[in-house]
């Protein structure tokens, strides 16, 4: 996340030149970049005269829901072991964890900072399971995959930031973004619970339905959102304290306010 | 009036574990009849305070020798955290390992007609009320013995062996935490992971120095410290065809702490209980008693089924903090 902060005071800047065309707000926003920074001001024109009609600035708030896929972990390669009389191990037998991969809900809001940068809170809710396959047990022969379901939580902030330009004609929204998040998990029958962190980075797209004419005043916008990315774990379900890294994505739908 | 129960040794093992109405907790402790009751055989009050007897020297054992591998047993169970127990070394005596004197006594004793057993503990208790009165250890000078720190080939290592009658000593039952091979001159140890497996690693072998998560749950249990409360347990029942099965071996392994406790079913409803356990989800598995005598774990009148195949249980059991799993049923099928 610092990583994400630190250079989206650069990005900010150019987004503010490079932004697409503007309601009235933004052009006096751009004008005030153009007048700290002259050496952009060309590029905004240039920006705008390419872009389609600007979405991100309809509205303040978004609000979002959709699913979310999280791709399998693995928590590691652990064997049980007996001392021997010289004091080495012997393997009693080995086991290998996996938390699979899962699909479960998310949610998102968020609030419009800039025309490029968004604050969001963001939150979601899977069941991965457990599985650790047992193999090479000194007496049984054949393997084991033992499981436990687990429910997980994630819920905490990050930020989005508009890429400075739209991908063809169809007014796609790129972006990139990153979330810091507690994670909370839940063993089997809730008895037990491990927290840690999960960190996400990664891109996107947005793209704005044509807004209807006879729509809601207080409705701004709305569309849909496709997202992927990096998911990184610390804790939480682990057999030992390494992060855990596991493909991302989410897609949902939203709207505007 | 006062009973003296008989003695449990090492490598070869007097039969013990009198019946016990509910599953013992983890390894194995001891229950002791007292009135219309059974009850978990310990010490009422710490820290114990036992004697060690004016000869016991061997050829390679001083008597300071001694008196230091046995303190420095004592002092490993001392030492565990989530156990409140401790000992305390009052002086010599005149008195023998095996005396009905009310002094728990450790020494040497010349038995060569126990030509398998190593070393052996015994309890003085009060059959009314089911106390621990007292508690002696014998050595075999029938053996060679060492003290060296590395060991020393074809000689016990006096610290190993105190170390599993120490855990007699406080209570502690044997564990069956290990794999042997039978050899004409009886079981050999492969290896074991637990200082009261009750067959000792061969001569010249440290390694039963070293407590194992096995015995530290079970000396946790019998004398809970601080920390203890937070730990939690594993409990259920293990079935043949429907049918309970007694004499069972489950094992609970945590591949965060690489710990592997034991226990066993008690009842003859084929039930257990595994405490000391850290939190978390466990990796269960269920074996025949077959590494061992049976006599080393359970009375000679007690059916104890072995004929089972190994279990690898295909739930991960997860054990709350300070709570029990609830009950697992673990469905074993006949070889």
């Amino acid at each position: 996340m610092t990583g994400m902060a630190r250079p989206s005071r650069v990005l900010l800047c150019t987004f503010l030149s490079l932004g697409p065309s503007a309601a009235g707000a933004r052009a006096q926003t751009v004008t005030a970049a153009s007048a700290t920074l002259p050496s952009t001001a060309s590029q905004t024109a240039a920006a705008q005269a390419a872009s389609p009609t600007g979405a991100t600035s309809t509205g303040r708030i978004e609000v979002g829901v959709g699913i979310e896929w999280l791709g399998q972990t693995s928590i590691g390669a652990i064997d049980a072991t007996e001392t021997t009389p010289t004091g080495s191990p012997a393997v009693l037998f080995s086991t290998s964890s996996v938390l699979a991969g899962a699909v479960g809900l998310h949610a998102h809001v968020g609030v419009r900072v800039t025309n490029a940068l968004e604050a969001e809170v963001v939150a979601s809710r899977a069941k991965p399971q457990l599985r650790t396959t047992i193999t090479n047990d000194i007496e049984a022969m054949t393997p084991v995959v033992a499981t436990d379901d687990i429910t997980q939580y994630v819920i905490g902030g990050g930020i989005l930031w508009y890429l400075p330009f739209r991908i063809g004609a169809s007014g796609l929204l790129p972006f990139v973004d990153g979330s810091a998040a507690y994670l909370r998990q839940l063993h089997q029958g809730n008895t037990l619970v491990d927290t840690g962190q999960m960190y996400r980075v990664g891109g996107g797209v947005k793209y704005f339905f044509p807004r209807r004419t006879n729509a809601a005043s207080w409705l701004k916008g709305y569309g849909i959102r496709g997202d992927a990315g990096l998911a990184v774990r610390l804790k939480g379900v682990a057999f030992d304290s390494s992060a855990r890294y596991s493909p991302a994505a989410t897609a949902s739908i939203f709207m505007r306010f | 009036m006062k009973i003296v129960v008989k003695p449990v040794g090492y490598v070869v093992l007097v039969a013990f574990c009198l019946a016990q109405p509910r599953p013992a907790s983890a390894y194995m402790k001891f229950g002791v009849p007292a009135a219309d009751r059974v009850v978990t055989l310990k010490w009422a009050r710490t820290p114990v305070p036992y004697y060690v007897s004016e000869g016991s020297s061997v050829a390679g054992v001083s008597l300071s020798d001694f008196e230091g591998a046995v303190a420095r047993a004592f002092a490993k169970w001392q030492a565990v955290s989530t156990a409140a127990v401790s000992y305390r070394f009052v002086g010599l005596t005149a008195a023998h390992p095996g005396e009905d004197d009310g002094l728990s006594t450790l020494g040497f004793e010349s038995h060569p007609e126990q030509d398998g057993v190593l070393a052996s503990t015994s309890y003085l208790v009060d059959s009314v009320t089911g106390a621990l009165i007292e508690s002696d250890i014998f050595f075999n000078t029938a053996f060679a013995w060492s003290v060296a720190p590395n060991g020393e080939a074809g000689r016990y290592d006096l610290e190993s062996i105190a170390q599993h009658e120490t855990g007699h000593f406080g209570g502690l039952g044997h564990s069956a935490l290990g794999e042997t091979e039978l050899t004409p001159g009886g079981y050999r140890v492969i290896s074991a992971e637990a200082i009261m497996f009750p067959i000792a690693f061969s001569a010249g072998s440290v390694a039963g120095r070293t407590l194992k998560a096995d015995d530290i749950a079970g000396i946790s249990d019998i004398y809970p410290g601080a920390g203890f409360a937070r730990e939690g347990s594993l409990s259920g029942r293990v079935t043949k065809n429907g049918n309970p099965v007694f004499g069972a071996h489950i094992v609970a392994f945590d591949p965060a702490t690489r710990a592997l406790v034991g226990g066993f079913t008690l009842t003859d409803k084929g039930e257990f209980s595994i405490g000391g356990l850290s939190p978390g989800p466990k990796v269960v598995r269920v074996e025949p008693l077959d590494d061992a005598d049976l006599d080393s774990f359970f009375g000679a009148t007690q059916a104890v089924d072995v004929d089972f195949r190994v279990l690898l249980f295909g739930r991960l059991v997860v054990v709350p903090a300070g709570g029990d799993s609830g009950q697992v049923e673990l469905p074993v099928v006949a070889k």
